[in-house]
């Protein structure tokens, strides 16, 4: 059983902090929320830290990018009870995958001439290292995504993971396809909807900010965004941007 | 419904302002308009349209008695509430396949109070329409429901409902003529089928494989089908402890289509999944097995980003090429 009033943690790891933003942006449900959890560390929610008690229920964002990082994590996760991997950095590395081909250019150019004495890496998913009990994807997460996920937590289950693709909601919004009438390199056929199509109800084509659905078909939708006018790398860029770098 | 012997009116000049007028205190009116980007949507209107064939919605009407997401309870923990009564319709111009997808989802959803309870509430009105190249229709294949079937100088009665309609407008109905309902001319090319054995006969055929290689699974081939009717259920619960569940549209390119406790998934790819969609489009499952629920009204065809062509497959079939 979940207890009722949670002891929830965000923790902050590499990245913009901007799921724990959004969270704190569902300004109408806040009074509401704060009777379901206590928030007892987060570095933009409250001042309070804590070094000891155990969490119910941490949130990570962001992805893992050095060996005392990932000490920090794996630590943490033997003080929660379940640990929840939120937002695309913490699900695939994120954007800050985009070091790949340049990571020693990029480390000099940030940390100077003592680059190589930092030890780092490239930036990781959280489950490369801990268990992760629950996913929220999103770059960053929709509000209802946080609120569906707390109203099911106050059940004690966890929310119902997705897997239908942007296009259906698209469709079911009755918007106009922008990759099948104006050869645009949209992303919603591979990726996680939950977002209402956001940015193709805006004529936007997706960005693929979700993540992947489980059995994305790349290969199709490459050779159908062949007839927009990104070339072959700047496809495969797209793709990965927020799925995390090689694997494409 | 055999459309021979329909109660077709030739109707007066200002019929149509009183029907608007008949219809007004109960009815919404819903009919379909092209927009400025292109897409043609079945949407609320001020009044009935003059014009009635302004080709078909890109989603189907089925959208009135299966929402997208459709709440079938909540609980706040103290007392069960039901769904919101609905609003009263007309649907005015319905095409043909239409109809008669509207007369196969009224079969799959006998006896379903949910739908039937939307479905009391609509009065659909029928229209001519003018085949586009996707088309494939049957029109004299399927029966058809609807109540009303309009053209700029007649009305046909579909069924006691709209029987009911015109005796209140008779003032304004003409003679009674024995007219077949109009029916689309020159529908470019059929939908193909396929006898069962053949069908069955493929199960281990690369054509499976073949034509579903391409497929995203966007699911957008469904979500545009007027005969699609799968959905999955699921539950959602607000902060303050109210629980709903809703049935959601579903489809079976979906990844958790045919997943069953314990993971097994009865149709593990791609080809699996698009054998299994052929099946349902081309023979229809249950009691209507043997008849196709596909009303050819060419949507999925035209919406399909990789032109999967389900009668292409049942060509190539036919032709033994698989
Ligand atoms: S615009 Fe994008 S998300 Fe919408 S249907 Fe087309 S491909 Fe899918
Ligand atoms: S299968 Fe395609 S053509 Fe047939 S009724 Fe459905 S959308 Fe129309
Ligand atoms: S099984 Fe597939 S083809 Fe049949 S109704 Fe469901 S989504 Fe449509
Ligand atoms: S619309 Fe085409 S690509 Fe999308 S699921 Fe249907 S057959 Fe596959």
């Amino acid at each position: 059983m979940i207890p009722k009033l949670l002891k929830i943690g965000v923790v902050h790891f590499a990245g913009c902090s901007g799921c724990q933003l959004m969270l704190l942006n569902c300004e109408a449900e806040l009074a509401i929320l704060a009777q379901r959890v206590d928030c007892v560390d987060a570095s933009m929610i409250t001042s309070a830290t804590c070094e000891e008690t155990p969490f119910d229920l941490l949130l990570v964002e962001g992805s893992i990018t050095s060996p005392s990082e990932q000490q920090h994590l794996q630590k943490l996760r033997l003080r929660c009870r379940h640990l929840v991997a939120v937002g695309a950095c913490a699900l695939t590395g994120g954007i800050n995958r985009f070091d790949a081909p340049t990571r020693e250019t990029a480390c000099t150019h940030v940390y100077g001439p003592v680059a190589d004495q930092i030890e780092t890496f490239s930036p990781q998913p959280v489950a490369n290292f801990v268990a992760v009990d629950a996913c929220i994807p999103g770059c960053p997460p929709e509000h209802s995504d946080f609120l569906d996920f707390f109203g099911a937590l106050s059940c004690g289950v966890w929310p119902t993971q997705r897997d239908a693709p942007v296009c259906m909601e698209c469709r079911t919004r009755e918007l106009r396809c922008l990759l099948e009438e104006d050869h645009l390199p949209c992303l919603g056929p591979i990726t996680i909807g939950g977002c209402a199509a956001r940015c193709p109800a805006l004529g936007i084509p997706c960005e693929g900010c979700r993540g992947e659905v489980s059995e994305a078909n790349r290969d199709e939708l490459c050779h159908l965004m062949a007839k927009t006018h990104l070339s072959k790398s700047e496809l495969k860029r797209r793709i990965q941007r927020f799925t995390g770098g090689e694997n494409v | 419904m055999k459309d021979t012997h329909l109660p077709c009116f030739r109707i007066k000049p200002d019929f149509y302002d009183a029907l608007a007028h008949h219809l007004a205190a109960d009815f919404e009116f819903w009919a379909s308009l092209v927009g400025a980007d292109g897409l043609c949507r079945l949407q609320l209107v001020a009044s009935p349209p003059e014009n009635t064939s302004s080709g078909l919605p890109g989603i189907p009407f089925k959208k009135l008695l299966l929402p997208p997401a459709e709440p079938l309870w909540s609980w706040d923990g103290k007392t069960f509430q039901s769904p919101d009564p609905q609003p009263r319709r007309a649907v005015f111009g319905v095409a043909l396949c239409d109809l008669q997808a509207l007369w196969y989802l009224d079969q799959v959803f006998a006896e379903d109070p949910l739908y039937q309870e939307r479905r009391q509430h609509l009065l659909i009105v029928g229209g001519p329409c003018q085949p586009a190249d996707q088309c494939r229709c049957h029109p004299d294949e399927s029966p058809l429901a609807g109540d009303l079937f309009q053209t700029h100088d007649h009305i046909w009665s579909l069924s006691n409902r709209g029987h009911a309609v015109l005796k209140e407008l008779a003032k304004w109905l003409g003679a009674t003529v024995d007219r077949p309902l109009p029916k689309p001319l020159q529908v470019p090319k059929p939908r193909a089928d396929i006898r069962e054995p053949l069908f069955r006969a493929s199960t281990g055929s690369a054509i499976w494989q073949q034509s579903s290689q391409s497929c995203l699974a966007c699911g957008v081939c469904s979500a545009v089908c007027p005969t699609c009717y799968c959905y999955d259920m699921i539950d959602h619960t607000d902060l303050d402890g109210k629980s709903t569940r809703q049935r959601v549209w579903d489809n079976c390119f979906f990844s958790t289509h045919a997943k069953v406790a314990g993971g097994h998934d009865f149709r593990p790819d791609r080809a699996a999944r698009l054998r299994f969609r052929f099946e349902h489009k081309k023979f229809g499952f249950g009691p209507l097995r043997g008849r196709p629920s596909c009303v050819g009204c060419g949507r999925c065809l035209k919406a399909c980003p990789v032109d999967i062509d389900l009668d292409q497959i049942a060509e190539q079939l036919n032709a033994g090429e698989a």
